[in-house]
């Protein structure tokens, strides 16, 4: 290990020590005794993490207390944070990525392990639906992908698309935002969207290889910020809350959302994550105009099916299947749970 | 080259080999000719002019016509295009170097690309963007051929061998079934 992330290892450790130790000051002594470090090293990390943004309270005689961490995503401010058993685990954080999708998949195709997460402050080439791209601000939201290595036949796979929309949209709602899902895994704020997912899959014919599941969630981007074009139909939790988001906080309540989403759907197959999408949607019993590559289809959506795909019934009353599309709600439905 | 190496795996699944216990043969194939024969001239006794029987993942459908019956036998079910085979099955039990002469369906050379799932077919990355490949391409090992969509979860197909496309299956946007066929890339 070379001085630089011997260095890292020490300021994760304090902080997780800090962090542990909430509103209670922890004693440098102590500090000093479980890092096996001098007084006068212990004093330099906090020093160092003083340096990262990190505001740490030092009073003679009861020692070290946290009081800020810097609104940042790097493994120093999440790890600590993090109680999952596999995700974000390994964190792999780069300030500015072309895509974090991209980076996830190759770092997949190299063999990266179920779980990995990639992270970044700004996207300079994030992917939407179709070569559409995501944009965000840098250093406001969230963009992050994670690498699933799953026990799935590759038809099942689709699925994991909308066990991360039900993690999401209750993150969102954990954090006061009455979130609502429109098929098949945008997250909107009153019907404005406010998180995307979009997810890659590498197969072989029998089993999956890996999955890239990439999120990306407006949290502290303000209407202000907007372009335009994006203001009438984006929104973010901080506008829909009022108040800025802790965005590491977020991320962690996240992954281990999804997590324990993912163990029930592994455990229990798709019935349960059908039932809570079901709950958390704002598309069903919507008359809703469907938009693919090649036709438009108007209709009233009813369900969704076993396998998550669309059930449209025409005016004519016959039914379609839609597996792939952009969905428009033509009438908006009140949010059963908000006011 | 797949289908041939599937077929072979398909008539020497346990399931047919109970049929052929009772009458072993040196490196027989496991689907039973006698079995076969015995149902083949049952029907031609009788106004069966369908026959189909499916254990596990293999299928047996037997259609006659006024030209006589024949005999399509697939494993696993839907993943690939039936094979068709010649009746009666006087021929040895095919091994990937002496298979019999295949039918149509497996004569032309190459591999099939399938669809991992049921969703979207997209040739292209995105609806203003060239198609990933054009019939009579040249690609190597590797190279994205399509997109198969389903719940905003996309899969880029590779072709498994470097060759030629010799047949686009699939119109752009079309609804693909899992299993279903679409390119053929021929090697070159």
């Amino acid at each position: 290990m070379n001085t630089e992330a011997l260095e890292q290892t020490h300021e994760e450790l304090v902080l997780s020590f800090l962090v542990e130790s909430g509103e209670d000051y922890a004693s440098g002594e102590v500090l000093s005794g479980k890092l096996g470090l001098s007084r006068t090293a212990v004093w330099k990390v906090v020093e160092s993490l003083r340096g990262k943004g990190y505001r740490i309270d030092a009073v003679p005689a009861r020692g070290y207390r946290l009081v800020s961490v810097p609104d940042r995503l790097s493994p120093l401010e999440l790890a600590p944070l993090l109680s999952t058993h596999d995700l974000g685990r390994t964190l792999h954080y780069v300030e500015t990525l072309p895509s974090t999708n991209e980076l996830a998949f190759r770092l997949a195709a190299e063999g990266a392990g179920h779980g990995e997460v990639v992270l970044c402050e700004q996207q300079t080439a994030g992917k939407g639906r179709r070569g559409r791209q995501w944009v965000s601000p840098k250093g406001k939201n969230l963009a992050l992908s994670v690498i699933l290595r799953p026990e799935l036949p590759p038809q099942e796979a689709p699925e994991l698309t909308l066990v991360a929309a039900v993690a999401l949209a209750e993150t969102l709602r954990e954090a006061g935002g009455d979130a609502t899902i429109k098929w098949p895994n945008d997250v909107q704020l009153g019907g404005r969207k406010v998180a995307g997912i979009l997810t890659e899959l590498s197969a072989e014919p029998d089993r999956v290889s890996f999955v890239v599941l990439g999120i990306g969630v407006n949290l502290n981007t303000r209407a202000a910020d907007l372009p335009q074009e994006l203001a009438e139909t984006a929104t973010s939790l901080a506008e829909a809350r009022g108040q800025d988001v802790p965005r590491a906080l977020f991320t962690a309540a996240l992954l281990t959302r999804l997590e324990s989403w993912l163990d029930r759907h592994a455990e229990q197959g798709f019935g349960p994550v059908r039932e809570a999408w079901k709950r958390l949607s704002s598309t069903l019993g919507q008359d809703v105009l469907v938009r693919t590559d090649r036709a438009e289809l108007r209709g009233r959506a009813v369900d969704i099916d076993v396998s998550g795909a669309l059930l449209v019934r025409r005016e004519d009353g016959t039914l379609e299947r839609v597996l792939a599309g952009d969905v428009e709600q033509l009438r908006p439905r009140k949010d059963p749970l908000a006011r | 080259m797949a289908i041939k190496r599937k077929a072979v795996r398909t008539v020497e699944s346990p399931s047919a080999a109970t049929a052929a216990a009772k009458a072993p043969r040196p490196s027989s194939t496991s689907l039973d000719v006698e079995v076969l024969r015995e149902i083949v001239q049952l029907l031609e006794t009788s106004e069966v002019t369908r026959f189909s029987w499916q254990r596990g993942d293999e299928r047996l459908l037997i259609c006659r016509g006024p030209a006589g019956p024949t005999v399509v036998h697939a494993a696993p079910l839907g993943m690939h295009a039936p094979v068709p085979m010649a009746a009666p099955f006087a021929a040895p039990a095919p091994t990937p170097a002496a298979a019999p002469a295949p039918a149509a369906a497996v004569q032309k050379p190459g591999q099939l690309v399938t669809s991992p799932f049921v969703g979207t077919f997209y040739r292209a990355p995105a609806p203003d963007q060239p198609n990933f490949v054009e019939l009579g391409a040249l690609v190597k090992k590797g190279q994205v051929l399509c997109i198969v969509e389903a719940m905003k979860l996309m899969n880029e197909i590779e072709s498994e061998m470097a060759g030629k496309v010799t047949e686009v299956l699939v119109e752009n946007g079309q609804a693909v079934e899992f299993g279903q066929a679409l390119f053929r890339i021929e090697p070159v």
